[in-house]
């Protein structure tokens, strides 16, 4: 049985500019020690999803569709009964790490009401607190467990977020945007800790940063304006890219000719006929001005939602 | 630990308060002295004759009212740092002694209410902001938005007219202290000022809390505590509300030390003895050393408010404590 596995997912969200669109139909499967990477650039509803699985959303949201997790749909799930699962089965690290701090307490004093939450005595959770931290990397816990957060680095603020999602021990762990706003020794440092906290545990990483899911996961899926356009395994993905989007993904690396695609994706408050993709695509046709396009399956686990592949 | 960081940061706040009194103190000289009329000519026109320019003449050269301005006010500053506040013109004797006997009295009203309305208006506040969007969100703002939109002086007479006129609960002010005075008779006699004190300066404080509890929850430590599972209560206690409270402490400390100015309207009304009453006393008899002593206290009382915010602040906020450390 998959870990989680989201059914038609649709994520609306009612504002003064009309509906909002978030997520959109958007089906997903995650096995036990998977790693997925979702990628997408921003508002693509890449965050809504995660959330959504945390139940997090603000309350006017409305979720339709299933998220079941071991067979149970998130959705239906009490208050009571999520907050059980919140960071104990699911665990979210947030975006902007630094900001996903309480100010005003030590990084010591949450990190030990944490591990207090995941069920450990007070001594055990003193005693378990400087490990926690040295396996996120921490050469001197005592100093970091001091600390503020405004006196904490960014990288700082990332390892601590990390450790603050490993004080239980989750099975899926849902990384927002970690590699964001770092330097690229930083990036590679957490994309390494990311790969080895990861290993007996599934991530969903969420992302815009293409290379650190290639180095990180073994699917891919690549979002756009709230749906999938582009799901397959990572190698089928960066060699033999089908949809449109996701070459002028590839073709926008550095390493790549760093062309960006031109355009800018549509409000999600008023989403075109036909593909959403159309107006920035070079190789739209005819029916893509007009007929939305299905996710179709292109064989072996690799899917493209784009009318070239009917 | 405070100590140790902020030696430097507590003499800084000291000189600026310093700097703000001296400058407060002069103000209120020379606008004192740009009063048109004075207390000669008031006092006999209150008996129904005009003062002959003679006598005014004299009882200005007897207190030194003749003197130029600088001189007045050169004096007036010496004065001041010997401790010598000048004598009233009203009632002859030592400004110092007057307002000492007086402020208590005020003290009694306004340190109940500073405690009162601080709790009532950060609770109050901090619950609607939590529960926004709720039904008792929206009593309670729209409630505190009618309450605060009435006049001070309203509260006073609505309060007068059925706690002690309708109702016949509670005497109509015109509290006199008198050795032996049960305090019974205190709390009678004070309860009526103290609420309306309070009532009208919770809507303040309210407004700011709700609103700063609003700008707490949208934080992403508040989401991030919320996606470790932890519990609501914890998060409004640990998380929301330490956070919460820490924009509005300033303005509390000085909206407690402005109910000074409501003092004087609600002083008046329940003819309570303290400084508000005599505030008013000794404008209406142009009292110029009294007024200005009275002033200077009102000053000092601000200046004491900002103060204990600007020293409350860094034992709370561990970022204001790291600012000062690298000052």
């Amino acid at each position: 049985m998959e870990l989680i596995e989201i059914k038609s997912l649709k994520v609306t969200f009612p504002t003064e500019a009309g509906l909002v669109r978030a997520v959109d139909c958007v089906d997903l499967q995650l096995g036990a020690r998977e790693k997925l990477g979702l990628i997408g650039e921003t508002g693509s509803g890449k965050s809504v999803l995660a959330h959504a699985t945390l139940r997090l959303l603000q309350p006017d949201a409305l979720c339709e569709g299933e998220i079941l997790y071991q067979g149970r749909n998130l959705l239906d799930c009490t208050p009571t009964e999520l907050r059980r699962l919140r960071g104990r089965e699911l665990a979210l690290i947030p975006q902007n790490p630094s900001r996903a701090l309480n100010p005003l307490q030590t990084v010591g004093k949450q990190l030990f009401e944490t591990l207090r939450q995941a069920g450990y005595s007070r001594k055990e959770a003193a005693a378990k607190l400087p490990e926690l931290l040295r396996s996120v990397g921490a050469i001197d816990p005592d100093s970091w467990a001091k600390a503020y957060p405004h006196e904490c680095s960014g990288g700082m603020c990332e390892r601590i977020v990390i450790a603050l999602s490993l004080a239980f021990s989750p099975s899926l762990l849902l990384a927002d945007e970690p590699t964001k706003g770092l330097d690229s020794l930083n990036r590679a440092r957490i994309i390494t800790l990311l790969g080895e906290v990861t290993e007996n545990r599934a991530l969903l990483f969420i992302t815009h940063d293409l290379e650190a899911a290639a180095l990180l996961c073994t699917r891919l899926a690549l979002m756009y304006a709230g749906e999938l356009v582009e799901l397959g395994d990572k190698a089928a993905v960066f060699e033999n890219p089908l949809h449109p989007y996701t070459r002028g993904l590839l073709f926008a690396l550095p390493a790549r000719g760093m062309q960006p695609i031109p355009g800018r994706s549509p409000p999600l408050t008023a989403l075109p006929d036909g593909c959403r993709f159309h107006s920035r695509c070079p190789e739209a046709i005819a029916r893509c001005r007009s007929q939305h396009p299905p996710l179709f399956d292109t064989g072996n686990g690799h899917f493209c939602r784009c009318w070239l592949y009917v | 630990m405070v100590l140790e960081i902020g030696n430097r940061y507590i003499l800084r706040r000291f000189f600026s308060g310093l700097l703000v009194f001296l400058l407060s103190i002069t103000l209120t000289f020379f606008l004192l002295r740009s009063l048109p009329g004075d207390y000669m000519t008031d006092l006999l026109l209150e008996i129904g004759r005009y003062a002959p320019p003679e006598l005014v003449a004299s009882f200005k050269h007897e207190v030194g009212l003749d003197l130029p301005l600088p001189e007045q006010y050169l004096l007036y500053l010496t004065g001041i740092l010997k401790g010598n506040w000048g004598h009233s013109f009203e009632y002859g004797l030592p400004v110092f002694s007057l307002i000492r006997e007086k402020l208590y009295w005020t003290l009694v009203l306004l340190l109940p209410s500073s405690l009162l309305s601080a709790g009532l208006g950060m609770g109050l506040g901090a619950y609607s902001g939590w529960k926004n969007g709720s039904k008792t969100d929206a009593f309670l703002l729209h409630s505190l938005v009618f309450v605060g939109a009435v006049p001070s002086y309203c509260w006073g007479f609505a309060g007068l007219f059925i706690f002690s006129f309708r109702l016949g609960l509670l005497p109509f002010g015109g509290y006199v202290s008198l050795p032996g005075t049960e305090p019974a008779g205190l709390f009678r006699h004070a309860l009526l000022p103290v609420l309306t004190l309070t009532l009208c300066s919770v809507p303040g404080i309210y407004y700011l809390m709700r609103n700063s509890m609003l700008d707490t929850l949208g934080e992403d430590y508040i989401l991030a505590a919320r996606a470790r599972g932890f519990s609501e209560s914890r998060i409004l206690f640990q998380h929301a509300l330490p956070n919460s409270i820490l924009p509005v402490l300033t303005m509390t400390s000085l909206h407690c030390a402005h109910m000074l100015a409501g003092s004087v309207f609600i002083e008046t009304i329940f003819a309570w003895p303290g400084l508000g009453l005599l505030t008013y006393s000794a404008l209406e008899t142009h009292d110029l050393p009294l007024l200005q002593g009275i002033f200077l206290v009102d000053t000092l009382l601000i200046i004491i408010a900002n103060l204990t915010a600007d020293l409350l602040y860094p034992l709370i906020d561990p970022r204001i404590r790291s600012r000062i450390r690298g000052e």
